[in-house]
Formats: C-alpha cells, sequence, structure tokens
C-alpha cells in the first residue's frame, strides 16, 4: 500500500495503532488482453502491407494493374497500419494495464473501455477498406475521409472520459510520470486532429480541406509531426517509464530528469511541425521557427533517453539474459538515436539535401521498427505472461526474434540511408558547364534497385521476428489456466477531507530581500507543482495551455498576415474538368511518389524549370499536394511540357514510354467513366471554401440533359480529340484519364499566364512581397 | 486597419522573438522548481510502479 495513502488514511481521522480501512477492487485485465492480441494481428498486417509496397517498388508489376493495389492507394495503408493500427492499439493496451496499476483501482467503465475496443478496431476495419477503394483526403497520416474522421474523434472521447475518470477514482495521490505522458496524449491528440481534419464534406466520402495551399501544409505538418510526438513518442515514454523499471525491478534513474524533460518536450515539440517544409512556399520565418525549435528538442528527446538507460544502473547484467529488456534497451537507444537525426534533419541546410530523400524514410523507420516497434515487443513479452496467467512459452524464441528484428531493423535502414543520400546528391549534382549531371530522373531511381532490395530483406526479417512473437504468444495462450483468476486488490481509499500541505516557508527569512524575492523563493519548491500532480483535470489543462500556446505562435502570424500569401493575379482556379482530375489525383495516391513543389535551389530549378514554385500559386490548393517523397520526379511545372497523347500513354504502360520507370500502370483509369454528374457539387463545396466559382460556371459544368455538353464534357472532348484516334479506346472523352491529363496539364502554368484581361506572356507580378513573405532563399 | 494589416507591418520577426523568450523563460523556471524539490518526495515518486506485485 502507498506510503502516501496510508499517511493519508491515517489522517482522516483514524487513531494511532487503527488499521486504515481498505477498498476491496479487482483490475479488469480482459480488455489488456484484447489490445494486446489486436496489437500483434495488426502489427503482422501493417508489416505484410509494408513489404508488398516495398517490392513493387523493385517489382512494379506487384501493382497488378489494378487501381486497388497500386503503391499509392496502398502506401497510405501501411502507414495508417503502423500508426494507428499496431502503435494506437499497444498504446492502449499499456495506458489500460498501467493506469489501472498506478491509480490502484479498476478502470472507471467497463462499458466505456469495450466501446473504446471495438470502436477502434471498426475504425481500423473501415481505413482498411476504404484506403485501397480510393476514398482519401490526399493528406499524410490524415487520409481518413470524414466521416472516420468523426468515428475517431467519438471513440476517443469515449477513451478520455474513461481514462479520467479513472484518474478521478484512483486511491493513489501521486500521478507518476507515466500517468503524465498519457495525459499529453490524450489532450493532445484530439487537438491535432479536429484542427487538421476540418473539412467541408462534398459526398459521402469526399470532403475538402478548410484550408488551401501554403496554410494547409502548415496545419498539415503541425499535426503530422505532432502526430508522431504525441502519438509515437508521449505515450511511449509513458510506456518506458512504466515497463522499463518493472522489467528491470529498478525504479526510474532521476524523476527530476523525467519532469523537465516531460515539460521541455510537451512545450517545444509543437512547434516543430515547419521542419517538413524547408525551402518550400511556407514563409521563411516559420520555417526558421521550426528549425530552432526542432534543434532545441534534442534536449528533452535525450533526457528520455538518458533517464531510461540509466535506469539500467546495476542491472545491465539482466540484460544480457532477459530478452524483454534487449527489446527496451535497444527500443530506448533508437529513440536516442532518431532524436539526434531529427533535429539534424531539421538543420535548413542538411534538409536541403534530405528533403524528399529516402534519407527521410530511413528516419522514420528506425524510429517506427526499432523506438516504437521493439518498445512494443518488449512490452508484449512481459505483459503476456501476466495476462495469460501462464510462463512465457519460450525464451529462446523471444530471444531470437529479438537478434532476427535487430539486423532486420539494419538491413533496412542503412540500404535506405545510402539510397537517400545517393537520391539528395544525385539530384543536385552541377557539372562544371553549370548543367545537371544526373538529368534524367529515372537513372536516379534505377541507382536505388540494390538498396531496395535488401530493404525488402530487413523488413521481411523483421516480419519474421513479428511472427515469432505471434507464435509464442500463441502458445503461451494455449497453456493459460480454463479460468483466469481475478486476485482481488485491496488500497486505502483517498480521504475526501485531504488537507493541503501548508505552503512552505521562504528560506530567505531573516535576509534583507524584497518580499518578492521570498514570494519568489516560496514558488521554486514547488508546492504548485505538487497540487497539479494531485490534480488531473488541471494538470491536463496545463498540458493544454501549453500545447495551445505554442501552436498559436505560428498560427496566427500564418492565418491573419497578408503578406504570408502573396496573391498572384494570374492564378485562376481549376476549370471543372481539371478539378475533377484533381480529385483523381488525390484519389490515386500520387502524392506517395510524386512532389508538387519546387524548391528555390539551383539543381531544382535546372530540373524542373523556369520557377521555383511560389506560395500564391497554391491558395486554390484544398488540400494541398506538395508532396514529401520524390520515387518519381515533381510534377508543379508538368504543365505543357508534354502533349496530352504522352500522358495518355504514360498512364496506359509507363515503363513502354519512359524506360525502366517504376511507376504502376493506371490502365482502368482509360477504361472507368469520369462521374460528369458529380462536378458540380464538388466546385460548390470549393465555392463554399472560398475558391471564386461564379454561380453560372457551377450549373454550367454539367447538363443531365445527354444531348447537351457541359463545359467540363466540353473540354473532355477536346482533350479526346487531341489525343486522337490513335489511341484506340472508345468513347474517350467520358474516360477518368482525360480528365487526369487537363489537371497535370494546367499544373504551373498560371505563374506565366498574363492576369485575366491582360495581354503579355510574361511572368506576373506578385502582390505584397516582403523579404519574409515568399519563401525564397 | 484591420488586425491583418496591423500584424502584416509588425513584420514576423517579433513572433519568434517573443516565442524563444516565452520558451526560454520556461524552461529556466522548470528546471529552477525541478532542482529544488526534497529528494525524498522523488524518490518515493520514482519507486511506485514496483510497489506492485507484477500483474
Amino acid at each position: 500500500m502507498a506510503a502516501d495513502a496510508l499517511e493519508d488514511a491515517k489522517k482522516s481521522g483514524d487513531g494511532p495503532g487503527t488499521s486504515p480501512k481498505l477498498d476491496q477492487f479487482v483490475y479488469n485485465d480482459k480488455i489488456v488482453r484484447a489490445f494486446l492480441l489486436v496489437t500483434l494481428l495488426w502489427g503482422v498486417v501493417a508489416l505484410l502491407v509494408g513489404i508488398l509496397i516495398a517490392l513493387q517498388l523493385v517489382l512494379p508489376k506487384l501493382n497488378l494493374g489494378l487501381l486497388m493495389t497500386a503503391f499509392g492507394r496502398l502506401r497510405p495503408l501501411h502507414t495508417n497500419a503502423a500508426i494507428f493500427a499496431f502503435a494506437g492499439n499497444a498504446i492502449f493496451a499499456a495506458v489500460y494495464h498501467s493506469t489501472q496499476r498506478l491509480c490502484k483501482t479498476r478502470i472507471f467503465s467497463d462499458a466505456l473501455s469495450w466501446f473504446h475496443f471495438w470502436g477502434w478496431q471498426l475504425i481500423i476495419v473501415a481505413a482498411a477498406v476504404s484506403l485501397p477503394l480510393g476514398y482519401t483526403t490526399g493528406k499524410e497520416y490524415a487520409e481518413l475521409e470524414w466521416p472516420i474522421d468523426i468515428a475517431i474523434a467519438v471513440v476517443w472521447v469515449a477513451f478520455t472520459i474513461n481514462f479520467f475518470g479513472t484518474l478521478f477514482i484512483r486511491r493513489e495521490r501521486h500521478m507518476y510520470v507515466t500517468l503524465w505522458f498519457y495525459i499529453a496524449t490524450i489532450v493532445t491528440i484530439p487537438i491535432l486532429h479536429i484542427f487538421n481534419s476540418l473539412e467541408l464534406p462534398a459526398g459521402f466520402m469526399k470532403s475538402y480541406p478548410v484550408y488551401a495551399g501554403v496554410q494547409d501544409a502548415f496545419v498539415q505538418w503541425w499535426y503530422g509531426h505532432n502526430a508522431v510526438g504525441f502519438m509515437l513518442t508521449t505515450p511511449f515514454l509513458g510506456i518506458m517509464y512504466y515497463y522499463l523499471p518493472k522489467a528491470a525491478e529498478r525504479p526510474v534513474y532521476s524523476y527530476r530528469l523525467s519532469i523537465i524533460h516531460f515539460w521541455s518536450l510537451v512545450f517545444i515539440y509543437i512547434w516543430a511541425g515547419p521542419h517538413h517544409l524547408h525551402y518550400t512556399a511556407l514563409p521563411e520565418w516559420a520555417s526558421t521557427l521550426g528549425m530552432l525549435f526542432s534543434v532545441m528538442l534534442w534536449m528533452p528527446s535525450w533526457g528520455g533517453m538518458i533517464n531510461g538507460l540509466l535506469t539500467l544502473r546495476g542491472a545491465w547484467s539482466k540484460v544480457a539474459s532477459e530478452p524483454i529488456l534487449k527489446f527496451l534497451v535497444v527500443a530506448v537507444t533508437f529513440y536516442g538515436m532518431s532524436t539526434f537525426e531529427g533535429p539534424l534533419l531539421s538543420v535548413k541546410s542538411v534538409n536541403a539535401l534530405s528533403h524528399y530523400t529516402d534519407w527521410t524514410i530511413a528516419h522514420v523507420h528506425a524510429g517506427a521498427l526499432g523506438w516504437n516497434g521493439f518498445l512494443t515487443f518488449g512490452m508484449v513479452y512481459w505483459l503476456m505472461p501476466r495476462m495469460f496467467q501462464t510462463k512465457l512459452w519460450s525464451k529462446t524464441l523471444a530471444n531470437a526474434h529479438f537478434w532476427i528484428a535487430t539486423v532486420g531493423i539494419l538491413l533496412y535502414i542503412v540500404p535506405i540511408y545510402v539510397a537517400g543520400l545517393t537520391q539528395g546528391l544525385m539530384w543536385r549534382a552541377i557539372d562544371s558547364s553549370g548543367e545537371l549531371v544526373h538529368g534524367d530522373f529515372v537513372e536516379t531511381v534505377m541507382r536505388l534497385m540494390p538498396m531496395y532490395w535488401l530493404r525488402v530483406l530487413g523488413g521481411l526479417l523483421y516480419l519474421a521476428g513479428a511472427v515469432l512473437c505471434g507464435v509464442n504468444c500463441f502458445k503461451t495462450w494455449t497453456t493459460r489456466p480454463a479460468t483466469y483468476e481475478e486476485p482481488v486488490q485491496e488500497a486505502a481509499p483517498l480521504p475526501r477531507d485531504y488537507a493541503e500541505p501548508p505552503k512552505p516557508e521562504s528560506r530567505l527569512k531573516g535576509m534583507p530581500v524584497a518580499d518578492a524575492a521570498h514570494r519568489f523563493d516560496v514558488w521554486l519548491q514547488g508546492w504548485w507543482h505538487r497540487r497539479w500532480e494531485r490534480l488531473p483535470f488541471r494538470f491536463a489543462v496545463w498540458v493544454t495551455i501549453a500545447v495551445v500556446v505554442a501552436s498559436l505562435f505560428e498560427f496566427i502570424p500564418l492565418f491573419l498576415i497578408r503578406s504570408n500569401v502573396p496573391t498572384i493575379a494570374s492564378v485562376q482556379p481549376y476549370t471543372p474538368l481539371e478539378l475533377a482530375g484533381r480529385d483523381i489525383y488525390l484519389s490515386e495516391g500520387c502524392y506517395n511518389c510524386h512532389s508538387q513543389m519546387v524548391r528555390p535551389i539551383l539543381s531544382e530549378v535546372k530540373r524542373y524549370p523556369p520557377e521555383y514554385s511560389k506560395p500564391g500559386e497554391f491558395v486554390y490548393d484544398h488540400p494541398f499536394q506538395w508532396g514529401s517523397r520524390r520515387i518519381g520526379p515533381d510534377l508543379h511545372r508538368e504543365g505543357g511540357l508534354k502533349a496530352p497523347l504522352w500522358h495518355f500513354e504514360h498512364f496506359e504502360n509507363p515503363s513502354r514510354v519512359v524506360q525502366n520507370s517504376i511507376m504502376p500502370s493506371y490502365k482502368p483509369l482509360l477504361t472507368t467513366d469520369l462521374d460528369f454528374a458529380a462536378i458540380p457539387g464538388r466546385m460548390a463545396a470549393m465555392k463554399t471554401l472560398g475558391v471564386p466559382y461564379t454561380r453560372e460556371e457551377i450549373e454550367g459544368a454539367y447538363d443531365p440533359d445527354p444531348q447537351v455538353d457541359g463545359t467540363a464534357e466540353i473540354q473532355a472532348k477536346e482533350r479526346a480529340e487531341k489525343i486522337g484516334k490513335q489511341a484506340g479506346y472508345p468513347e474517350l472523352e467520358r474516360k477518368r484519364v482525360i480528365a487526369l491529363i487537363a489537371y497535370l496539364e494546367r499544373l504551373g502554368v498560371d505563374l506565366f499566364r498574363p492576369p485575366p484581361g491582360e495581354g503579355t506572356g510574361q511572368m506576373a507580378d506578385v502582390d505584397g512581397v516582403g523579404d519574409e513573405g515568399d519563401g525564397a532563399e | 486597419m484591420g488586425l491583418g494589416g496591423l500584424m502584416s507591418n509588425l513584420g514576423m520577426n517579433i513572433f519568434a522573438m517573443i516565442g524563444l523568450v516565452v520558451f526560454f523563460a520556461m524552461f529556466v523556471a522548470i528546471i529552477a522548481w525541478a532542482w529544488s524539490r526534497p529528494r525524498r518526495e522523488l524518490e518515493y515518486q520514482a519507486r511506485l510502479p514496483l510497489e506492485e506485485d507484477d500483474g
């Protein structure tokens, strides 16, 4: 029984020598077992999809010529499965297990627990079905469409009530540091989710974000980086702080350090998002701020790593014999590596090389496979025998899992680091005459193939390890007792009339200092934070304030200041057909391979002439499609470069048009009809979001009378005629590929058009540009 | 002049500076407070997960 609770019980009126009254209760471990099992299931699924998409890059035929199985639709399935299905369920298993024990109480509501469990699994299934079907918002790690977004919010509310309810009925007054990290996760995730998912429905599974262009990019990566921070870092630090001491049978090295790094992490993480947008059209001040705070983030991150590793002082001998400790130690080590590498990648000059390359992918996977994966497996091996009330079936198998998976991680990340550096250096290489050394983009892709094959091998080894874990888990489960015991726990309730300890006295008493100095010294003794640690709601409020204040410092200027997004008079909204084509670009997940952002870097402007991308070119882009990868070339200046027939043949069979291309075939786009009737509705939604379509343009886009062509149909016929009868596909003007070609032909051309009503073809003047406004170096 | 115009005229550097100052002040305050806590109390809090029997 906690000394604190005993002390409280004594204070509640029981006299000396009287035993305090004890409550009896039973932990709900059924919910923990459920989350544990689905963690393993979804982990294997996420890894399988990961291996499939890795194979698709080396064997493009594995895209199977179907839209549902193409890389662009499957990659989001992999990322969502890894983050929300595998890591998400692992987090919930840990939260339900450790929170009950740290609070010495059963979970607040069994009903809410099961609602949370089944709700989350249904969300995962909805994602698994909708993403391959092409229902996507086109925003990374936030691809799920609005009905699923609402479901996520509802399930998260249930989880929040359940968690805070448990804190309110706890029998341990002090909230251990693990609970702080859980609180940070639980309050921050909905803020990120809700604000990034503000979207206007334009159909049952179709929506457009309220933000556009530069602001959308900023919000997306405020969300994206903090999804990493508050879904993949803070809850896992909470897991580390509970399960590492338990496994090592040692208390955490420095509780003081855990306080410092918790608050630093929570405050600094939020600012770091813009480091995903260096040298893009994001205003330079935002990019610099993101870099600065990302570098500062190194400190609290390493605070966590140091605390974790030094917790093992005096217990290092156990690591050699215990697979659980091996997983946990290597996890914390990868955390340290990734949180050093992250700030390094945030430095603009490093980022100029690494952005869009596989270096980012290697960084992500070192963290995901090493930190998140290994911490999860360590926790699973620790929990399994306890939750199934039996011994672990095979320690040898667990050790084998560890070594195979470790080799797997190294075989993944080392080749992909090499691939990333190769890409970055090849893209920027310029010869003595000032021309690109590797002007052919596909040449740079081909150079990576050996590394991509090694990555597949690394992934297969990691999957093999996960399968061993699954076998071990299953065999352990088979030796479970016929009925699980439900040991009755005893703990004294917290007295309702708890008397707060008095404020401490000033240590400067008797010294000739001002009153303010006395008050500051009293404040320094931290009586107020000790109160917070006993008051979960107030603690949560302060975490929320830290997160919101940090966010507002970036949001407010970006949204209020006109000069941040200088308008360009010649940039006009997409035509109806182009808008339909853009929706196809989104649903096929083209952003997973192609970027649309020419950075103001010499080699980049040479490769994608004639100008780098300006912020004002994206004002009508709901959502933005700047991308974060270049498995294929950047497309922002694609408009006008190639004839429609070239695009047509390229979508039909990319490798026939571009030798060695690894792009999948999009032949189904040549044979499936475009939904012309949906176009006015999409334009109306855009108009609501501020795109200046007129009512006539919207109504004229499509005419239900089959004898009358709307604007979109007229535009489609014009394009189909340009492609000509060589194509050999009947009724080409009604097919989806025509719209997609129209969109590609529009990319990047507006900058060089005269504004409406003017004559010349010179590059348009950009309004209201300040030195900090246009993102240029 | 609206709020947007006013903020446009102020320029961006001020936000970066304010943010950095706020963060740094917070960081110093947190360190000062954490270092002033009694050791015994922290040791008790650190041992909380180990009080429970495994399970």
